[in-house]
This record gives structure tokens, C-alpha cells and sequence, in this order.
């Protein structure tokens, strides 16, 4: 269980995180939020990477604050960062062994095993002996999931984790975090909706550093109920509408006339919630 | 984790190719630049921790790369969230590359040596401690390159550092007092005074535990590397002030040389008593210094060429062979010994130059007062003394022989193109040694002509030899 109380982060004069609250617990839970909302400050913050300005975090009753609970957090949690960082002239698994290194695996043939093991999971076994700089955007990603997963941690915590990941990549990864989310506290900051949609059996989303919302995805959808309209003609009058496939126009806000009410969606609650679908209509 | 971590850096260091490039290298131009020389204990392993210096400068950059990895490619973030910190890092790069680097010099070294060894009889005196220098300060560069990494994070920094200190090893090749408190000081020579290799060992380790202090010192002050760093400053300063106090080498001026001239701490070794070691080898006398003995069957080979083609007479009273050091020879033989190799060995100019001594020797070719200027154009004797060469090596025109690193040797007599091709032609006549024999006192003359001479020598004159205006007496 991981309880962020009253989280406050200052840059300057910018408050990235302002007295947030949150608790977290097993499970997959998604982060949205616009550009500047505090996603990726929320967590550097829980990654220990980032020392809060006020406020407290307490994960498995341990204090990041303190530089040895810190140490004992760092041991049980995996991060993927939001540019993770390569050396590119390591071997896929000389970087994942060299992490593994880091988090204390000191049983070399133990060690080896679960190199493997990850590199496995995020479908990189083939390209174990590839430099990085010879890896694709896609895999680098994977190739930061995968240190991430070692010695399965407790609290995982993915940044932006599905960019530059293909259909099949994004699906083998929706498989992957699911299934350590059976067990585990999850944590994904993504601009994907429909990945939010997919995994999550939780979203937040953030805005100016608070937490807005705080529900299932269908209760996100919900939010949208009565905002999203199917019409023949294009409504002018809104600026947030487009064609779908069918020839129809699909609008969030005020019923355009003629309109027929349509399904909501995560995406459509989110923009409700962060009010776009008014500034579209103004 | 320090350990694993160690050997993880220590597998990649391993595989690093500038480490290894570096070694090759070194290698490669230590063996070349040795080819023609006699292995000397004594000089041989100053010239490896010298070139060694190479590889220590590939290691220093190896090393700060490493140590500074952590700070390129966006990896802090990545690295911040793990329990192992940059503490931890540098502990672990400061174990492996001064192991690699330890064994990179050793291999290189000890390779050199080896090679070395290979080439021919060994002489000299081995200093025990410069081969361990050289790996020493190999582990140096390693150390200071990981304390450059975490000081100085840029990519230029290492290469900065290595181009500074090599400027300052190039500028100090002589042995001045400040090159001590460098890591390699690379000129010496086999009848220099012992260097203070042990001391500057202990310096150059001393060096390298300062570093590490200090590379370790980036993180935190702790007791550890506070303490490595201030013993490291305690040894190293007092014993590169005891290395950097040793007297340079006297260099004698060129002129009338006395005792007083001679270096004290080499006056017992060149002109004490017993000096030398001698051996008779079929009737004639060669003398060396003490550990050069095993090149004396190299000597005796030309020596011995040129001698078995003297009359009788002349065989039996060879002067002895004996090893000089130009650099202290003072002449109080009164130039009664006459054939001198030198104090290194191997060059094919060293080889000549005693046939050459010999020559002098038997014909009498030179000017009386040994001043330059004798001409020994168009006498019948200088292309007997040239032949007397040509046992060993071709006969040429006059020039200035190697006989070691710092001295030439000039034949004080000039001659020209017809008294070589004269000397060709009876090196290529049958029974050309029997003719010599036969008519050696009339060939011997100053008087005799080569156009008086080639008859007896059965030869046809090809060209017109007239002897000088001031012919050799």
C-alpha cells in the first residue's frame, strides 16, 4: 500500500504538485493528465528520484525521506522513465545485467537467469547480444520495461511506456502489465486512452499538480454521458468533432441539431473532465 | 554488490579495444624500436615503462570514460531509482580499472621482455623495479581516471589530462630532477648511475591510492578515502622529493676529460679496479664490464673475421678487445687498446666499426696525430683496409658509423668511389687473401700506390686513383 499525503513539488516558482493526496494499492492504475499536469513529477517522486518539497509518501511503510528506507524502497520497486536512458554501446543484455547488478542481484548464474527472464517477457531474447544503438525506438522502449521488471517488483511505475511500441508490442505489453497488476501496484502515466481503457482498472487523471479524478475507467466514461453526439451534418458550431468511417460526425459537448446520442468513451470523459469539450463549443 | 559490479566493469574494461589497441601497440613499437639491439636488462625495461606510458594513457581515458558514463545518455534518471548508488559505481570502477590496466601493462610488459630475451644473449643488470613500475603506473592512469570522470564529467576531460601529462613525459626525457616527480621517466642509458627506481615506485603506488581517495572523495568525505588520500599525499611527496633529489646524470664536456669529469657514482664502475672481465678466445683478449660478457662471441664474430685475414705476424699480436663506455673513456690507455664495442650492441654499423678497428689497426691508415684531414686517396693500403672491412660488411665510402645511441664514429681518413670499387673487386678475386699475404709489407707502404698495387693484387685498372695532397703518413 502506498499513501501519498498533501505531495507538494516546487520548480522555482512553478508548483508542479500541490498537496496532492492519493493512496495506491494492487493493481494497474493510470495516469492522465494534459502536458505540465504532474504526471512525470508524481513518479519521480514515487521513483525516489525526485525529494518532495512538503508533503510525505509512505510505501510499504517505508519513507523515501529517510536515506536508508529509501534504499530498502528502491529494492522493491521498478521504474521506467519517461526518456530512459541507454548506453549505446552496451549489449541488450550487458545494460539489463548491469541494472540487475544495481539492484543488489549479486548471484551472478541467479542473475543471468533473470536478465533472460525479462528480456523474455518484453520479447527481446533475440536481440540479447545487439548493441543498443542498433536497437529500434520500440525496442529501446521494451528494453526499458524490461529493467524495470527485474527481481518483480513490488510497485512498478511506467512512464509514457507504450510510445514508439507497435499494435502487437502495445498488445503483448496490455498482457504483461495486466498480469503483474494481479499482484502488484502499478503505476502508468500515459497520454493513450484506449491503453487506459484496456489495463487499468483505475484512472487519475491530473491537472496543475491536483488530482481531479479519481475512478474506473467507466466511471471516466460516465462522466461524458449526454456529451457525445453522432450527426449527418458537421457541426459547425464545434470545433472538437471529426468524420468516423461511417460518414458521420462525432461531437463532444452541446447536441448539435439533428444529433443522435452516442457511447461515451475514456477519451470523451476525459475531455468533459478537463473541460475541452466547453472550450470546443466556445 | 561492489565486488559484481567490479567484475562486470572489469569484463567490459577487458574487452575495451583502446585498452588492448594501446597494449598491441606499445608492443609492436617497443619491439620495433629495439630490433637491432642486444637485450641489456639494465635499459630494457627503463624503454618498456617508458613506451608503457602509452597504454597508461589509454587507460586514464578508458577509465574516466567510465567513471563518467553514469552522467551521458540520460541514464541518471534511470540509475537514481536503484538501490546501488554512484558511490557504489565508482568503488567498483575504481577496483577494475587499475586491475585491468595492472594486467594490460603486465602482459604488455612482460611480453617485451620476453621478446626481448628471445633476441639474443642478455646483458646488463636487471633493475627489478622498473618492469613493476610500469605496471604501477599503469594502475596510476586507471585511478586517475576514474577520480578525472568523477571530477570532471566532460567527454574531453581524460583526453585532456593524457595529452597534458604526455606533453610533460616528452619535454622530460633527460634526467632532470622534476621528471622524478612524473610517472615515467623514460631516457636512460647502460653506463648512467643506478636510477631511484625503488622510491619512484613507491611514488607512483602512493599517486595512485591519492586518487582513488580522491575519485571516491566526489561522493562523501569518508574516513576510507580521506585516509587513502592523505597517507597517499604523505608518501608521495616525500618519496618524489627523495626521487626528484637524485643529481641528473653528469654530461662530460667534449675536450681533455678527467677523473673529476666521470660521475661519482660511476667512477668505481668504469674506472675502479677490476673493471673488466676477460676472456681469451683463440689467442685474442676481449674484456667486458660486468653482466656483458655474453656478448663477447658476438664481438669476436667480426673481430674474428677481420683478424683471419692478417698475416701471421700481425695475428699474433691482436690488441685486446675491450667494451668501453665513450661516454666516461678518458684515454689513459694512451690508445693502446684500439677495438672498442660500445656499451649496446647489435646495430650492423657496430659490426663494421670493429672490423674498422681492426683495419686501423693492421694497415696504419690514419693520420699520425689522429688529426682529421688524412687522406688516404690513391694508396694501395686503403683498399686492404677496405677489403679488411669487407669481411664484415661492404665496403662504402666514408661516413659517420653507429656505434651506440649517442656517439658516431668517423674514420679520420677520406677516400673515394674508385677505392671502394678497387676493394669490391678483390673481395670478388679467387685467392685474393694469398696475394695480400704475399706482398703485404710492399701493399703496406704509404709510398705504394693502388695503380703500382693492382698487378700484384692481379687486378686491371679501371680507373685513375691518384693519392692526395696530404696523404696519410
Amino acid at each position: 500500500m502506498i499513501q501519498i499525503r498533501n505531495l507538494t513539488k516546487v520548480y522555482g516558482r512553478r508548483r508542479a504538485l500541490d498537496g496532492l493526496d492519493l493512496t495506491l494499492g494492487t493493481g494497474v492504475t493510470g495516469l492522465l493528465g494534459p502536458n505540465g499536469a504532474g504526471k512525470t513529477t508524481l513518479l519521480r517522486c514515487l521513483a525516489t528520484t525526485l525529494a518532495l518539497s512538503s508533503g510525505s509518501i509512505e510505501a510499504y511503510g517505508l519513507d523515501p525521506a529517510n536515506p536508508v528506507q529509501r534504499t530498502a524502497l528502491r529494492r522493491r520497486l521498478g521504474y521506467q522513465p519517461q526518456d530512459p536512458g541507454f548506453y549505446p554501446h552496451f549489449t541488450t543484455f550487458d545494460l539489463v545485467d548491469y541494472v540487475a547488478i544495481l539492484k543488489e542481484m549479486t548471484d551472478r548464474g541467479r542473475r543471468h537467469a533473470e536478465v533472460r527472464r525479462v528480456l523474455g517477457e518484453v520479447d527481446l531474447t533475440d536481440q540479447a547480444r545487439t548493441r543498443v544503438r542498433r536497437l529500434s525506438g520500440g525496442m529501446r522502449q521494451r528494453l526499458a520495461l524490461a529493467q524495470a521488471l527485474l527481481g518483480e517488483p513490488d510497485l512498478l511505475i511506467l512512464d509514457e511506456p507504450t510510445v514508439g511500441l507497435d499494435p502487437e508490442q502495445r498488445m503483448l505489453f496490455r498482457a504483461l502489465v495486466s498480469r503483474l497488476g494481479e499482484r502488484r501496484t502499478v503505476v502508468l502515466s500515459t497520454h493513450q486512452t484506449e491503453d487506459v481503457a484496456a489495463l487499468c482498472e483505475r484512472v487519475v487523471i491530473m491537472l496543475a499538480g491536483r488530482a481531479v479524478f479519481d475512478g474506473t475507467p467507466r466511471e471516466l466514461a460516465s462522466v461524458a454521458a449526454g456529451r457525445v453526439w453522432l450527426s449527418e451534418e458537421a457541426p459547425v458550431a464545434s470545433r472538437m468533432f471529426w468524420r468516423t468511417a461511417d460518414g458521420r460526425y462525432r461531437t463532444l459537448g452541446e447536441r448539435p441539431p439533428s444529433a443522435e446520442a452516442a457511447v461515451p468513451g475514456v477519451e470523451d470523459g476525459y475531455l468533459t473532465l478537463l473541460g475541452r469539450d466547453e472550450e470546443a463549443a466556445a | 554488490m561492489t565486488w559484481e559490479l567490479a567484475l562486470f566493469e572489469a569484463r567490459r574494461l577487458l574487452r575495451h579495444p583502446l585498452v588492448w589497441g594501446a597494449a598491441a601497440l606499445v608492443l609492436a613499437v617497443q619491439t620495433y624500436l629495439s630490433r637491432d639491439q642486444q637485450p641489456d636488462l639494465g635499459v630494457d625495461p627503463v624503454h618498456a615503462t617508458g613506451l608503457s606510458a602509452c597504454l597508461a594513457g589509454a587507460v586514464l581515458m578508458v577509465a574516466s570514460l567510465a567513471a563518467s558514463r553514469d552522467g551521458r545518455h540520460g541514464m541518471p534518471e534511470s540509475l537514481a531509482g536503484l538501490p546501488g548508488r554512484a558511490e557504489h559505481r565508482t568503488r567498483a570502477i575504481l577496483l577494475a580499472a587499475p586491475l585491468v590496466a595492472g594486467v594490460a601493462a603486465a602482459v604488455t610488459v612482460f611480453a617485451y621482455l620476453g621478446i626481448r630475451l628471445l633476441n639474443g644473449p642478455v646483458a646488463g643488470r636487471l633493475d627489478p623495479w622498473e618492469p613493476l613500475t610500469a605496471v604501477a603506473a599503469a594502475m596510476l592512469a586507471a585511478a586517475l581516471g576514474v577520480a578525472v570522470g568523477r571530477w570532471a564529467r566532460w567527454l574531453i576531460a581524460g583526453p585532456m589530462v593524457v595529452a597534458a601529462l604526455g606533453v610533460l613525459i616528452i619535454m622530460n626525457t633527460t634526467n632532470g630532477a622534476a621528471g622524478w616527480w612524473l610517472p615515467v621517466m623514460q631516457k636512460y642509458r647502460p653506463d648512467w648511475p643506478d636510477r631511484p627506481s625503488g622510491v619512484h615506485l613507491v611514488y607512483v603506488v602512493a599517486l595512485a591510492a591519492l586518487f582513488a581517495g580522491l575519485a571516491l572523495l566526489r561522493h562523501r568525505v569518508r574516513l576510507a578515502p580521506a585516509a587513502a588520500l592523505v597517507a597517499g599525499l604523505g608518501v608521495a611527496v616525500p618519496t618524489g622529493a627523495v626521487a626528484a633529489a637524485e643529481p641528473p646524470v653528469t654530461q662530460p664536456t667534449s675536450g681533455e676529460l678527467t677523473i673529476e669529469d666521470v660521475d661519482p657514482r660511476v667512477r668505481e664502475r668504469y674506472h675502479g679496479a677490476g673493471t673488466h672481465r676477460c676472456a681469451v678466445r683463440r689467442g685474442i683478449t676481449y674484456c667486458a664490464y660486468p653482466g656483458y660478457e655474453p656478448w663477447i662471441p658476438l664481438w669476436e664474430e667480426p673481430v674474428r673475421a677481420a683478424v683471419d685475414v692478417l698475416p701471421a705476424a700481425l695475428r699474433a699480436r691482436v690488441p685486446r678487445v675491450e667494451q668501453t663506455s665513450l661516454r666516461w673513456y678518458l684515454g689513459e690507455d694512451g690508445g693502446a687498446t684500439v677495438i672498442r664495442p660500445t656499451m649496446t650492441w647489435g646495430h650492423p654499423d657496430q659490426r663494421t666499426a670493429l672490423a674498422m678497428d681492426v683495419a686501423i689497426w693492421a694497415t696504419g691508415v690514419r693520420d699520425a696525430d689522429d688529426t682529421p684531414g688524412c687522406d688516404a686517396h690513391g694508396q694501395a693500403r686503403t683498399v686492404v683496409a677496405l677489403w679488411i672491412i669487407g669481411q664484415v660488411s661492404p665496403p662504402e665510402l666514408p661516413r659517420a658509423l653507429h656505434v651506440d645511441a649517442d656517439n658516431r664514429s668517423t674514420w679520420l681518413a677520406s677516400w673515394g668511389p674508385a677505392e671502394v670499387v678497387y676493394a669490391k673487386l678483390l673481395l670478388s678475386t679467387p685467392g685474393a687473401r694469398e696475394k695480400v699475404l704475399a706482398r703485404w709489407d710492399t701493399l703496406m707502404k704509404p709510398t705504394t700506390t693502388i695503380d703500382q698495387a693492382l698487378p700484384l693484387l692481379g687486378l686491371d685498372r679501371k680507373f685513375d686513383a691518384p693519392t692526395g695532397a696530404t696523404p696519410c703518413a
